[in-house]
Parts: C-alpha cells; sequence; structure tokens
C-alpha cells in the first residue's frame, strides 16, 4: 500500500509530505499504521464531513490524504476542526512522521 | 419569488444580492454589514448541525461554573484528540500542579481583560462568553487554532516547537479569531483571511506589549517568539515589523510574507496565502503604531474591525481604517496626525492599491 499524505496550514503555516510503501516499514510501525488505518475507519466516511472543510475557525492545519492499494486509489481531505476523533490519532501519525523526514532531510 | 431547486449542494440564494450588501456595508450601513456576517454564519451553523447534533449540545454547557462572565476554562487533553473532557482549571479556582494549564489560564486572562478593559469589549461575542481553551492536544502537536468556538493548543514536537499556550501573544491570537468571527466574520480565504490572520496578530501583539508595558520601539513585534524550540531562540512565526525575516530553519523553511503589495503572494498554498500576505499590513500597522503608540494605533484597529464585512479586501480596509481614524480624531481619543500617519504607512506598503 503507497499513501501520501500532507499537512499544510496551521499558525506556523507549515508545508509537510509523506510518501510511504507500507512494505518498506519496520514491522512494529506497520502494524502501528495499520491499527491506526483501522480505527480511522476511512471507508465509511461519510461525503458531508468532508466538504465541510473550510466552514468553521481559524488556523487550522489541512491535511489530504491519499491511499493507493493495488489498483484501487482514495482521497481524503479533512482540517482540525473537521476531522472526526477515529481519523485523529491517524493525522497525528502521519504528520509527526512527516517532521521526522522533513528534519531528516 | 418563484424559486427554483438548486441542484448544488453548497448552493448560496439571497435576495439581495452579496455585491449590493457589500457596497451597502461600505457606507457604514449596519444592518447591511450584520447581514452578511450573520447569514453566512446561519449557513454553516445548519451544514454543522446535519452531521453533529452533539457538538451543538455540547456548545450549549461548557462544564461547571459561571456562565455568561466571560469565565475562562481550561481543559487538559492529555495528549489525546478530543475536546473538553478533563477540566483542569476553571474561573476562581486555585492554580493547577500544571504549569501549561496555568499558563493558559493567566494569559487568556490578559487577553480578555485587555478587550474589557480598554476596548470595552466582554469578551468574544461581546456577551461575556466562556472563554473555552484545550491544551496538551495531541501527539507533539504543532498548533494552536481556533475551531470556531474554542482554542486548542499542542506541546510543540519539542524541537522546533515548545508549547503553544507558553505565550501571550499567541493565545491573544487566537482569541482574537474569535472575536473577528463574532463581528465581520472575515472570510478565511484571499485577503479577507490575511486580514483576519492580520488583525490576530495586531492584538496579540499589542497585549503582549500592554502587558509588558512596552513601548512601539521597546517590543520586538515578533508573534510566537515563545513557542520556538530550544535550537531556534531568536527565530519566530512572523515579524511585523520586518515580515519575511522571523524564521529560515529546517522544518519551516524560509519566512515568505511579504512586506509590500508588489511581492504579494499569488498562489494557492495557505488558503491563499492568508498566513503570507498578512505581513503586508501587518508591516503598515507596526509603522502607524511607531509614530503614534501602538495603544492608540490598536484603538483605531478595534474601531475599524467591528465596521469591515466578511469579504472585505486590503483596499477596502484600508478605506475603513481611515474611517475609523478620522471618528477617533474628531472624539479626540488619538492625536489628529494618527490621519497622516495611516496613509503615510499604508502608502510605504503599496496600499491602497490602484485598479488596472
Amino acid at each position: 500500500m503507497h499513501i501520501q499524505f500532507s499537512c499544510v496550514g496551521g499558525m506556523a503555516n507549515l508545508d509537510l509530505n509523506v510518501v510511504i510503501d507500507t512494505d518498506e516499514l519496520p514491522q512494529a510501525k506497520r502494524d502501528q499504521l495499520q491499527h491506526l488505518m483501522e480505527t480511522a475507519d476511512l471507508s465509511n466516511l461519510s461525503l458531508g464531513k468532508m466538504i465541510e472543510a473550510k466552514a468553521k475557525g481559524a488556523d487550522a492545519f489541512s491535511y489530504k490524504l491519499d491511499i493507493l492499494e493495488e489498483t484501487e486509489q482514495q482521497s481524503f481531505t479533512f482540517t482540525d476542526t473537521t476531522a472526526s476523533g477515529k481519523v485523529r490519532p491517524l493525522l497525528d501519525y502521519l504528520r509527526n512522521l512527516a517532521i521526522e523526514v522533513k528534519l531528516a532531510e | 419569488m418563484h424559486k427554483k431547486d438548486c441542484s448544488k449542494s453548497m448552493c448560496q440564494c439571497f435576495i439581495v444580492p452579496t455585491y449590493i450588501l457589500e457596497n451597502l456595508a461600505q457606507n457604514e450601513v449596519e444592518a447591511a454589514r450584520v447581514t452578511i456576517a450573520k447569514s453566512r454564519q446561519m449557513r454553516r451553523r445548519r451544514i454543522f448541525k446535519e452531521y453533529d447534533i452533539n457538538g451543538v449540545v455540547a456548545l450549549t454547557d461548557a462544564g461547571s461554573g459561571r456562565h455568561g462572565e466571560s469565565a475562562r476554562h481550561v481543559y487538559d487533553c492529555k495528549g489525546k484528540t478530543k475536546l473538553r473532557v478533563n477540566e483542569a482549571r476553571k474561573e476562581g479556582d486555585r492554580s493547577s500542579g500544571d504549569s501549561v494549564v496555568n499558563q493558559a489560564y493567566d494569559y487568556s486572562g490578559v487577553v480578555r481583560d485587555y478587550f474589557k478593559d480598554i476596548l470595552q469589549r466582554n469578551s468574544i461575542d461581546n456577551e461575556g462568553l466562556d472563554i473555552i481553551l484545550n491544551v496538551h492536544y495531541g501527539n507533539k502537536f504543532t498548533n494552536a487554532y481556533w475551531d470556531g468556538d474554542e482554542m486548542v493548543f499542542g506541546d510543540g514536537d519539542g524541537i522546533i516547537f515548545s508549547n503553544f499556550a507558553n505565550s501571550l501573544d499567541v493565545i491573544g491570537h487566537e482569541l482574537t479569531h474569535g472575536v473577528t468571527q463574532f463581528t465581520s466574520g472575515l472570510e478565511y480565504e484571499g485577503q479577507s483571511g490575511a486580514l483576519n490572520e492580520h488583525l490576530s496578530d495586531v492584538f496579540g501583539v499589542t497585549i503582549k506589549q500592554y502587558h509588558l508595558k512596552q513601548t512601539a520601539s521597546d517590543a520586538d513585534w515578533l508573534i510566537g517568539a515563545d513557542i520556538m524550540g530550544p535550537s531556534l531562540k531568536g527565530q519566530a512565526l512572523r515579524s511585523m515589523k520586518a515580515p519575511g525575516t522571523a524564521f529560515d530553519n529546517k522544518l519551516m523553511g524560509k519566512d515568505l510574507q511579504p512586506d509590500h503589495m508588489r511581492n504579494y503572494y499569488k498562489g494557492e498554498r495557505d488558503n491563499h496565502g492568508v498566513h503570507i500576505n498578512s505581513g503586508i499590513p501587518n508591516k503598515a500597522f507596526y509603522l502607524v503604531s511607531m509614530e503614534i503608540g501602538t495603544d492608540k494605533a490598536a484603538l483605531i484597529w478595534f474601531e475599524a474591525m467591528q465596521h469591515l464585512f466578511a469579504t472585505a479586501n486590503f483596499n477596502q480596509f484600508v478605506q475603513i481604517v481611515l474611517k475609523a481614524a478620522h471618528k477617533l480624531v474628531d472624539g479626540g481619543k488619538v492625536p489628529d496626525t494618527a490621519i497622516q500617519s495611516i496613509e503615510a504607512a499604508f502608502n510605504a506598503v503599496g496600499l491602497p492599491e490602484s485598479l488596472k
């Protein structure tokens, strides 16, 4: 599975990106990511929640998540204010991974 | 009036076209200005209610304690992402054992009291709305935001950023987003969004200077200097004095803020540059403050803030600030040199921009 993740904006106006091939992750990290994705339950997200992206607040991060599995691709967009409680731990994990990658460059 | 069914889910239908409302609002027709802000809020609430009735119900009760008295409620998210779960300190409580909780409580009190004592505004909505702050949000969350109802602060990653609640100007910035929501409702996109960010920076920095008893020339004019991690001391999120010079590091890159319209950011990023192009009016506010004092400049900006409308652009903002200044000069609240200082400051950053 390929995951392309971006986290932009926020009060510090960050621009974070990471591309992950889950097959290349160490087993423990792969298991953790798998668990977070199952908890996020992305396949059951309603469209109504995602189109609300700019409706409220200020300084929220904007997230984009593209998942490519075999031939099927799914894309999701969230902000800190629109992401559901189930998705937020996954966004936390991917954002911290993107920071780790950027600082290591 | 016959009305056709709308096929688009986000369709916005009004009897009076938005451009007419904007023209009326610019001419200080208060009802038109309020209509623009309230109608947008109403649409948003309706969308919100469709999918999260629990959230709406929760908004009616911020927990125990006094209500409608701009009471502070600080919640500890304990590294999780659920808001308003563990109340760590509410208005009148003794200090908590957690320094971040105490900083959020103390600094939000400074901001609330500044708005009340200096600007005669009773909390975020001018009706004594309780002030809700969520700290220790998420895992190494590198952000602070206003979610439309309350404030949220992360602990930072400990390398680039420390805790976002440990900064008076950051808390002032976020709370001012709430004030903007309840006054003009400036849309968070393009120039109106940059003005939204600008006003938050203005009151963040003004309240910090007021609290530290600094003059415009003493102050550093930095936003977020206190949240930079140990390796980035001396850097900040923004500089109002010298936009474009606040940071240069591996995570954030180089500060892109322009200090003049000729370098206006035209890209799509950051909701079309809301945190980028705010550097232009930020610089103008700094220049005015250097001439007449930050306290007087802030009075003018606050007066202007109450006459803005949701889609105001930079040129319209200049006109509204000048009108606000004339009113305060006439009332003897700011020196009559303010008008000239404002015109010169906006000219120095390329405003108003001539329309081709």
